[in-house]
């Protein structure tokens, strides 16, 4: 099975200057079960039990600096401290995990990714949106032109 | 994760004291990354290495320079926009007076004339071998190449990176175009062997030009400065943001609903 990309486009100048994350954040998905709302925060990406999933980020202007700082599932108050502390430095984490076997299939598993920036005690962003929705095995033949590899 | 490290050259100092040390200040775009003696001719500029728990690179590491003269036109502004139509209008006004003449004897001189004066027609050049063709001074008014003063206007540039963390690996400089006209055209980038962690030296080769007035004529002479300056590559190694650890694992989703374990 492949791994799912999620990767995170961000206009960090926009962002750092008072445009909202829904207006300088852009998420795309590679799912090959069907995605909703590419390019926006609201990204909802199907993924499979099993599956791996791998967050990255670009900053749209190559040479600014942004980084996921953390990534927390369910509804977690925009407050809540961040899912990882600050050992390691974060431009050394990587965000990628398996999705559980054993989660009914369905709803959308909401989840809030903490960017951050090219500064020590710096401003974290919370960008609240985006979901994984699990689909039973196999939906990725049946969304995509599975019909042929089904036969 | 690209580097962006800023000279600032005091050209007319450094002139003066035919020597870069004392008039040479550096910034860098990696302070929080723990980049030392920010403003200073010292500074070094820390390479954040990320490595994989097997010791391949994680991600890349790219350093980028750019000088300036600190008396130099402000980089906002293209040095010629004022003055973008100035080689077309002696263009138009040489086709006026051409348009104007019967004899071919008279094409011949208008044409010599305007040689002399402006160089080839319908070419872009500056008179003065090295100089821009439009020189302004910072606050953008048009300055004589024949004045002295003009010195301080003009950019250092750049014209070799060389030195131990070129000879041993560490940094591999080339210059690229690009279409910036505050760079005339051109910026010199490294990528970096992040596996070479430590302090490593290099040497900027910095070209500054100083004008010598002798008789009525300014003649502009090219110096090479070299510039010692150091980077810091470290070393840390990519862990999941997950788990903590070089592996992934199971996602944090939300525990399953209590409805559906009744219900298996």
């Amino acid at each position: 099975m492949t791994p799912v990309n999620i990767q995170v486009f961000v206009d960090v100048i926009a962002l750092l200057s008072g445009a909202s994350p829904a207006q300088a954040v852009h998420l795309f998905d590679d799912s090959s079960a069907g995605s909703e709302a590419l390019g926006t925060t609201g990204l909802v990406s199907s993924v499979l039990p099993g599956q791996l999933v791998r967050w990255t980020v670009t900053p749209l202007d190559v040479q600014t600096q942004v980084w996921i700082r953390g990534i927390a599932f369910g509804a977690a108050p925009p407050d809540a401290p961040p899912s990882a502390a600050d050992d390691p430095p974060v431009w050394s984490r990587r965000f990628e995990g398996y999705v559980p076997a054993d989660i009914f299939p369905g709803a959308p598993h909401p989840y809030r990714l903490d960017l951050c920036f090219g500064a020590a005690n710096g401003p974290i962003v919370a960008v609240e949106g985006p979901a994984l929705r699990l689909v039973p095995p196999c939906a990725d033949m049946v969304a995509g032109d599975g019909a042929s590899r089904l036969l | 994760m690209q580097n962006s490290i800023v000279l600032l050259v005091d050209v007319e100092a450094a002139l003066a004291d035919s020597d870069l040390a004392d008039n040479v200040y550096l910034v860098d775009n990696t302070r929080a990354l723990g980049s030392r003696d920010e403003g200073r001719a010292t500074m070094v500029s820390c390479v954040a290495g990320v490595h994989n728990p097997d010791g391949s690179p994680a991600a890349e590491a790219v350093l980028n320079w750019i000088a300036y003269g600190i008396s130099a036109l402000p980089p906002t502004l293209p040095r010629s926009f004022n003055l973008r139509s100035h080689h077309v209008a002696h263009d138009h006004a040489l086709l006026e007076k051409l348009a104007a003449t019967t004899h071919p004897r008279d094409v011949a001189a208008l044409l010599a004339a305007h040689h002399e004066e402006h160089g080839a027609f319908g070419a872009q050049r500056s008179a003065m071998p090295y100089l821009p063709v439009d020189p302004r001074s910072a606050t953008g008014e048009f300055v004589s190449p024949d004045a002295v003063d003009y010195a301080a206007h003009l950019n250092p540039e750049i014209v070799a990176i060389r030195g131990e963390a070129v000879e041993k690996g560490v940094i591999f400089p080339a210059l690229y175009g690009s279409p910036d006209f505050y760079t005339e055209g051109w910026y010199w980038s490294a990528s970096v062997d992040t596996n070479k962690v430590g302090l490593h030296d290099y040497i900027l080769d910095l070209r500054l030009l100083r004008p010598t007035r002798s008789g009525g004529a300014v003649t502009w002479a090219p110096e090479i400065h070299p510039f010692k300056v150091q980077i810091e590559v470290s070393a840390s190694t990519m862990v999941n943001g997950f788990t903590g650890g070089p592996l992934p694992g199971v996602l944090p989703l939300a525990p399953p609903l209590p409805a559906a374990e009744g219900a298996l």
